[in-house]
């Protein structure tokens, strides 16, 4: 195995090298994130096959292990999802600067398949000649952002998902499949055999030339993936679940207002040869349409120089060389991961939000605003207001005292009500901790009366019930809580039944002593003596005249050199 | 001498996979004290102390009995409280309650265990067993914030419920108590450790902290931060940062200006060409040469915009200038003695 391990250990051994010296890095410390160009997994999926061959002297050893490395393809589960930006079903999403990004649970994921076939090059498809040749470095995944109306036709939405979604190959409701136009060979080579030819994966259906029009480039596609790390310190989810590890794809374009969008997170996995990504779009600095481009898109050509263009022929019987006009002009994607959201003129950011969190007047030296109002943080007015504190529990809710206790009324078991003091775990004011030295022996034990109301505090007493009712509600820790009592007890007694012969005298030692003086003192000890010896004596002498010859063939036989048959 | 070949002759030989080994992703437990090694010994008692534990813990206790009235927490509002321990305790002898029925077993939670009643060492082996509880928390603190992983065992808890949509749709939101008289309160030492960090609901969280903190802070996830460009459509710019997050200060090339795709809507960004200007402004100077071999991660440094964060602070510190950020809200803890 040395030399597999090594490999991979290579392989991890260049991802590192971007990395601080630990391996893996502690968190960065509270308040700092860390970014990574990519992770990259010792493996990408496939199968795989283990050589292994050992010569010592002239003999020579040979053996193959296969083994599998699985990942997501057709589909990523919810849970490998760990948020969206702007976020799902929002309807202020922010215009104009900020742009839609997903966050992946998995580090690794957007390189853990091959975006090129196996017998594609980098060099075939890149146009930006500084841009690393490692195919091993580009992501399989792009995230698209297109307005509903890009991605509809003819009054249908283009995005098929769940039921409704697009088979591989067979034709659905008059839709081809996702890779209905590539030839069977090609599909087998890419590992999907005709048994798989009518599995539905959800996909979206878009115009090949507005598709090509809103895509990343592949140089593109490699800089709008990477990885992250942040301290999961204080984050709900640090678990041993959560490192702290994250993968990041960014689309690549902003959002304009009042417009419905759908972020569609696509798998390009083998499409290269398509020619669904641009090559070389036309470039503008300023955004009114009206504007001519033309000057500036020439001057930025001339800037940068043309983009050489080699051996663009696609691998494959694709779909023709070079762009568009001979290409078909419906694409259908693998939809990995979809959103949607609206744009307004408003911006419904994190901040936005954190600011319309809701606080209460208690007094304001404003007109327009009194004590008593809800408003929104951000239209605190510091120098004229003052803010109710933001305590759970306080008598601006009505039913409720200054120090949280809850009016409320209690059934008896005798069909009677009462009105009685509820107050929860969670009060508005610090609250000494009384230490009993006994445990409340019932409900009615924990029964408080509040002097000068002259009725019931109900607080402990419910306490109680409920630890009553959640203990009766699980039977594995009744049991394992009687097993610890009982343990314990029968240990004690079994304490106290030694303490008792103890004390009476009755211990091992003692009985033995008293034994002793028996067999000295007794007449009885001198007959049983001599019986005892007399079988001593005469039992062995008498077994070993009788029958050695039997007994020595039979074990010669079945024990060689057995031992332990003194022949007792 | 081994050789790896990639998918040959799989064909027939589909069934003989082999397992790979995984490195032992709990290897961190080794290094902290956790439950399991605290009540290590005895398996009846261990399982029941966790259990309680949990419970300590208001893990199972339904809400109603933690906010009895709707209006109690609002939507889109952050409830600041205390907890009441002695609520918790009798909420715990509740639970024994159910086991100890025979007079032998009553006795036996009296009884004296080393010095005191084996009724208040269960106590006190719960106070030291909450804090212990959420373990990967604990050693990730530990790694990064030695002073605030100790934990105060059996004192006072405080904390928060915060009942807003951003629970849903911003995952991972950050939150960091403070507690500080004067000066400068954000600092790592006067950090309050986290007892406890649980979403209640879609829209719910409940955060309980070690001690009494004067100042929280609320922050946008680290992993959901922002990225975008400056300026308006008219003309998309970004402010270019350093390695460390610190903006290049302004001057005229501390800029780059971004181009946009003359197709669609103009609303496709010129991604390469933004890449390409920034690889200038590292071989110019501007930017750090740490930034030489970057590709994403380069990219990504520029577009991230400084994470949003929400401060509560006392009332008598909102105007401080020890406190280097705007404050909002006000916290009122009250009732300290």
């Amino acid at each position: 195995m040395g030399r597999l391990l090594e490999r991979i250990r290579d392989r991890i051994g260049w991802v590192v090298n971007k990395m601080p010296a630990n391996n893996p890095p502690l968190p960065p410390p509270v308040g700092e994130y860390r970014l990574f160009d990519r992770v990259l997994g010792p493996l990408k999926a496939g199968r795989y096959k283990l050589e292994i061959e050992q010569n010592i002297g002239a003999e020579e050893g040979k053996v193959s292990r296969f083994f599998n490395v699985t990942g997501p393809r057709w589909g990523l589960e919810a849970a490998e999802v760990h948020a969206v930006y702007p976020p799902r079903n929002e309807q202020d999403a922010p215009t104009n600067s900020h742009i839609p990004f997903i966050t992946l649970q998995r580090r690794s994921l957007p390189w853990e398949r091959d975006l090129f076939l196996s017998n594609e090059t980098v060099q075939q498809y890149k146009t930006y000649n500084q841009m690393t040749d490692d195919a091993r470095k580009y992501p399989w995944v792009a995230l698209l952002i297109f307005t509903e109306d890009e991605l509809t036709d003819g009054g249908q939405l283009g995005v098929h998902k769940g039921d409704e979604g697009l088979c591989l190959v067979d034709s659905k409701n008059s839709i081809p499949g996702v890779f209905a136009h590539w030839s069977q060979t090609q599909r087998d080579g890419f590992d999907i055999p005709s048994s798989m030819n009518s599995i539905t994966v959800d996909a979206i259906r878009v115009n090949t030339s507005i598709l090509r029009s809103v895509a990343p480039t592949l140089e593109e596609m490699l800089l709008l993936a990477h990885s992250r790390q942040v301290n999961p310190q204080d984050k709900e989810q640090c678990g041993s679940d959560e490192d702290g590890w994250f993968a990041v794809i960014l689309g690549n374009r902003v959002l304009k207002p009042d417009q419905k969008y759908h972020a569609c997170l696509v798998s390009l996995e083998g499409r290269l040869s398509e020619n669904l990504l641009p090559t070389n779009p036309p470039l503008v600095l300023n955004a009114p349409i009206t504007a001519d481009p033309s000057k500036v898109t020439s001057m930025m050509m001339a800037g940068f120089g043309l983009p050489s263009i080699k051996g663009k022929t696609p691998a494959k019987g694709g779909s023709g060389v070079g762009s568009a006009p001979s290409m078909p002009s419906f694409t259908n994607l693998v939809l990995l991961h979809h959103w949607s959201f609206n744009s307004s003129q408003t911006n419904g950011g994190f901040q936005a939000r954190m600011e319309h969190l809701n606080v209460r007047v208690e007094s304001s030296t404003r007109s327009n605003a009194q004590a008593g109002d809800v408003i929104p943080l951000a239209d605190i007015d510091l120098n004229r207001d003052t803010i109710e504190p933001m305590l759970l529990g306080t008598d601006s809710v009505p039913g409720l005292t200054a120090n949280s206790y809850l009016s409320t009324t209690m059934h008896g078991s005798d069909g009677l009500q009462e009105d009685v003091l509820y107050r929860s775990p969670l009060v508005a004011y610090s609250e000494q901790r009384v230490v009993r030295d006994e445990p409340y022996a019932n409900s009615d034990a924990a029964l408080a009366v509040v002097q000068e109301l002259g009725i019931w505090d109900i607080s402990h007493a419910s306490a109680f019930e409920l630890g009553r009712l959640l203990a009766l509600g699980d039977g594995k820790f009744t049991k394992a809580m009687k097993a610890w009592v009982a343990n314990d007890i029968k240990e004690e007694q079994r304490a106290e039944v030694q303490e008792k012969i103890e004390a009476k005298g009755f211990s091992v030692s003692k009985l033995n002593e008293r034994l002793q003086s028996i067999k000295q003192h007794s007449t009885v000890r001198k007959v049983r003596d001599s019986r005892i010896d007399t079988s001593k004596h005469k039992a062995p002498q008498e077994s070993k005249a009788t029958e050695p010859t039997d007994l020595e063939t039979e074990y010669a036989g079945q024990a060689p050199g057995g031992g332990g048959s003194s022949g007792r | 001498m081994v050789h790896l070949v990639v998918d040959e002759d799989m064909k027939e030989v589909r069934d003989q996979y082999v397992e790979v080994s995984v490195p032992d992703s709990n290897l961190w437990r080794k290094q902290i004290q956790t439950l399991d090694t605290f009540f290590a010994g005895n398996e009846a008692k261990s399982q029941a102390m966790r259990w309680l534990t949990r419970l300590r813990l208001l893990e199972s206790v339904p809400f109603q009995y933690l906010v009895p009235a709707e209006e109690m927490l609002p939507t889109e509002t952050i409830r600041f409280f205390h907890i009441d321990r002695n609520w918790v305790d009798a909420l715990i002898d509740g639970a024994m309650s159910v086991t100890l029925t025979s007079t032998r077993e009553k006795q036996w939670l009296l009884q004296d265990d080393e010095g005191q009643s084996r009724y208040v060492s269960i106590k006190n082996e719960l106070d030291t067993a909450e804090n212990l509880a959420d373990a990967y928390r604990n050693f990730v603190t530990m790694q990064s914030n030695a002073t605030t992983a100790t934990k105060k065992s059996g004192g006072r808890l405080t904390g928060f419920l915060f009942r807003t949509s951003l629970i849903r749709d911003f995952p991972g939101i950050e939150v960091q108590g403070y507690s500080s008289e004067n000066g400068n309160p954000w600092m790592p030492e006067k950090q309050v450790s986290l007892h406890r960090f649980s979403r209640l609901s879609d829209t719910v969280i409940m955060v309980v902290f070690n001690g009494c903190p004067t100042h929280v802070r609320l922050q946008e996830p680290a992993e959901g931060i922002r990225l975008g460009v400056d300026g308006d459509e008219n003309q998309f710019e970004l402010k270019l940062k350093q390695a460390d997050g610190a903006l290049v200060p302004p001057s005229s090339t501390s800029t780059i200006n971004v181009r946009k795709r003359d197709s669609a809507d103009r609303s496709v960004l010129d991604v390469l060409g933004m890449y390409k200007s920034m690889k200038n402004k590292i071989s110019s100077g501007v930017l750090d040469a740490s930034f030489t071999d970057q590709e994403s991660a380069l990219l990504a440094t520029q577009m991230l915009q400084y994470p949003y964060q929400q401060d509560f602070v006392p009332y008598n510190q909102m105007d401080s200038v020890d406190s280097p950020h705007p404050h909002k809200g006000a916290l009122h803890w009250g009732g300290d003695s």
